[in-house]
């Protein structure tokens, strides 16, 4: 679903991305880990079509299609979604009108006819109840006024709305008290299918106790050094990231903020 | 050089005669007529010379040979103007065509506290004497001046003491034409004490292909303790440049709301004047301009607070376009005395062409020392993580973008309480992006 080949990156004249090799199968749920500034939310913004960054080198196939060439919106329309690490408020711009927008798009573009209004309010309502997110929607604005922990939970919320192929989740764990971690949890395990896949980016192993990943990768100074089988998860979580320094060296420039 | 007395100067110089012949010759009127063209004499037409034009140069539309439009009506069908109706806003309707009142195209109640005249007819009511021209300032506004001293058609709209208007109003003004025109027309709106009324101004050209010059002005007195929700709706074409002289006159213990919305037209200047002349009083100036093509939008407002214990409250937004302008000015003047005044302004700018241009000037002029009085101006671009975050569900750019601004403009639109109406404008914002 998700080919990686070789990815180099840029911000400035800084490498980020020094060469990522990465294969993602339907049906299979991946977790990138490492360090602060290893690289991990460059990845992701890379992958959710970010424009500050300089691709060096490289290609990323998405279903066979050359995924860089895509502006943002063609790759969500394509089934990427992104949960965002910050997700932004947007003030003035409703809640249902924005899920309805997106909705719609990705439908026209894949030669749908628009959703009817009482078919998405109930499908609003079943998702809310699906990923356990019960916050009232209608007459707000998106995220605004929302908790650090409503906008992660919206973030699922959107993730379970819009049905994407491929979700990856940024630090989507970060900032979430352990309550509204398992709801996260629960919500993208209902998610989670055979013909779907997730990226879980994380820097704590605490979210994968709830999420079983098939495969986990280090990512170190812009290259994946070590990937396994879940058990890797619980080794990085007893030995720190500390013994990375020692086996891969220190990172060469000032590790940028995540 | 602050004014200019090139040809449209001239012209009016040598029509002069002509131009005040046939006006009423009510004396009083008059003497008000030969008082103000005096004025116009002596200021004549603003250049960019002039502080209050810095940034609005009106001299390229001075120089077309405009006729003068007349008090004659032009015929137009009753369906092409029932098409401009808001839809499903339920509003008696006012129809002024080239600034000439229609009463065949009005929709208004046979009889009760609503009364609507042509000017002229109204110049021999004591109510109508009592207010007309006693609070625009023909001294210091060279238009309103050159307004005071020709214009004899526009209307007389009064609402009766405690009455609430039972519809809004919806008064249309309509341009129209194939040739050059200078319409100039005068409005004279008085709230009786204790009444009631929402008045929606809605400009608009209907089969207009002739360059026009609008110079409208219009007083509105609101009397002990009246309300009034005032809607401007400026959608003009590129045929059309306007300016509107708007003086509103605050008594005590009343309440005025200004919504103006500006969206076509190739010149757009607005003078909004509110003088809050008594304690109590209360207004809210809410502006919002969207801009484009090669469009100027200048908004310039003025709030003076008389006497102690009133509040206004005043806040402009705009975002502009491709190689359009726009420009705001407001100026807050707290008189001395006026205590315990409460002032606020805020002017916000989006800029989206890489051409376009916002001159902002906010001003206070303070002589009283215990008020609370507060200004800010601020002009930017989109916000690119909102519009990121957007993209990566789905929405296209352009989608993107127009949410973006109508989320802008949100802190303006929903302060419009007929839904109807709401819906409307909000159309037109997205027509505009």
């Amino acid at each position: 679903m998700l080919s990686i080949k070789n990815l180099q990156v840029n911000i400035g004249a800084r490498e980020i991305l020094k060469g990522i090799q990465l294969e993602v199968k339907a049906g299979e749920v991946h977790a990138i880990m490492g360090p602060n500034g290893s690289g991990k939310s460059t990845l992701a913004s890379v992958l959710a079509g970010r424009e500050q960054f300089e691709v060096r080198a490289g290609e990323v196939l998405f279903q066979g299609k050359d995924l860089l060439q895509m502006p943002p919106e063609d790759r969500a329309r394509e089934g990427i979604f992104m949960a965002f690490q910050y997700p932004v408020e947007i003030p003035g711009v409703s809640n249902v009108n924005f899920l309805k927008t997106a909705l719609n798009e990705i439908r026209a573009y894949r030669g749908l006819p628009p959703v009817e209004s009482r078919e998405f309010l109930k499908l609003v309502r079943e998702k809310q109840k699906l990923v356990e997110f019960d916050a009232k929607l209608a007459n707000r604005s998106v995220n605004e006024g929302f908790s650090g922990g409503e906008k992660k939970r919206n973030e699922i919320f959107q993730l379970a709305m819009l049905d994407p192929r491929l979700a990856i989740l940024d630090e989507t764990d970060s900032g979430l008290d352990i309550d509204a971690l398992k709801i996260v949890a629960s919500g993208v395990n209902k998610l989670k299918s055979a013909d779907n896949a997730f990226v879980i980016i994380t820097h704590y192993q605490r979210l994968l106790e709830y999420i079983i990943p098939d495969f986990v990768h280090v990512l170190y100074d812009g290259r994946i050094v070590k990937s396994g089988g879940k058990e890797l998860a619980l080794e990085l979580e007893e030995k720190g990231y500390d013994w990375l320094k020692t086996e891969h060296g220190p990172v060469a420039a000032p590790a940028p903020a995540a | 050089m602050t004014k200019d007395t090139g040809a449209l100067y001239q012209k009016l110089v040598e029509d002069q005669e002509q131009l005040f012949h046939g006006i009423p010759q009510d004396p009083e009127w008059k003497k008000i007529r030969l008082s103000a063209w005096e004025d116009f004499r002596k200021l004549g037409f603003p250049t960019t010379r002039h502080e209050d034009w810095r940034y609005t140069n009106i001299l390229p539309f001075l120089q077309t040979p405009y006729q003068i439009a007349g008090k004659n009506g032009v015929h137009l069908n009753a369906s092409s103007v029932d098409g401009l109706d808001l839809p499903g806003l339920d509003a008696w309707r006012i129809v002024l065509v080239n600034g000439v009142l229609h009463q065949e195209l009005c929709r208004l109640p046979q009889e009760g506290p609503l009364r609507v005249l042509p000017l002229e007819e109204a110049a021999a009511l004591p109510e109508f004497r009592k207010h007309f021209s006693r609070y625009i300032d023909t001294a210091n506004n060279h238009f309103a001046a050159l307004n005071t001293a020709f214009a004899s058609t526009g209307l007389f709209l009064e609402l009766g003491t405690m009455a609430t208007a039972s519809k809004p109003v919806h008064l249309l003004h309509l341009t129209t034409g194939s040739s050059p025109l200078l319409i100039q027309y005068r409005n004279l709106v008085v709230l009786q004490p204790q009444s009631s009324l929402t008045l929606v101004e809605h400009f608009v050209p209907l089969y207009l292909s002739g360059d026009v010059l609008v110079n409208s002005a219009t007083e509105m007195v609101l009397c002990e303790g009246a309300t009034a929700d005032h809607f401007r709706i400026q959608n003009g074409n590129q045929h059309e440049a306007t300016v509107n002289h708007t003086q509103v006159f605050q008594d005590a213990s009343t309440r005025y709301n200004n919504h103006t919305f500006c969206l076509n037209g190739k010149f757009i200047r607005n003078n909004t004047h509110v003088t809050i002349g008594a304690s109590g009083g209360e207004s809210h100036l809410y502006g919002l301009y969207i801009t484009g093509g090669d469009q100027l939008v200048d908004n310039h407002t003025f709030v003076d607070h008389r006497k102690p214990g009133s509040q206004s409250n005043e806040w402009y937004k705009g975002v502009m376009k491709d190689r359009s302008a726009g420009v705001f000015s407001g100026k807050i003047f707290v008189r001395p005395g006026a205590q315990k005044t409460n002032a606020f302004q805020q002017n916000n700018n989006i800029l989206i062409g890489e051409n376009a241009t916002m001159n902002s000037k906010p001003e206070l002029e303070i002589f009283a020392d215990d008020v609370k009085c507060s200004h800010g101006s601020t002009t930017g671009q989109l916000d690119e993580e909102a519009a990121f975050y957007l993209r990566t569900r789905g929405i296209g750019q352009q989608t993107a973008r127009s949410m973006l601004v109508h989320a802008f403009a949100y802190d303006l639109t929903e302060k419009i309480r007929l839904e109807p109406l709401k819906r409307y404008i909000n159309n037109l914002i997205d027509e505009k992006i």
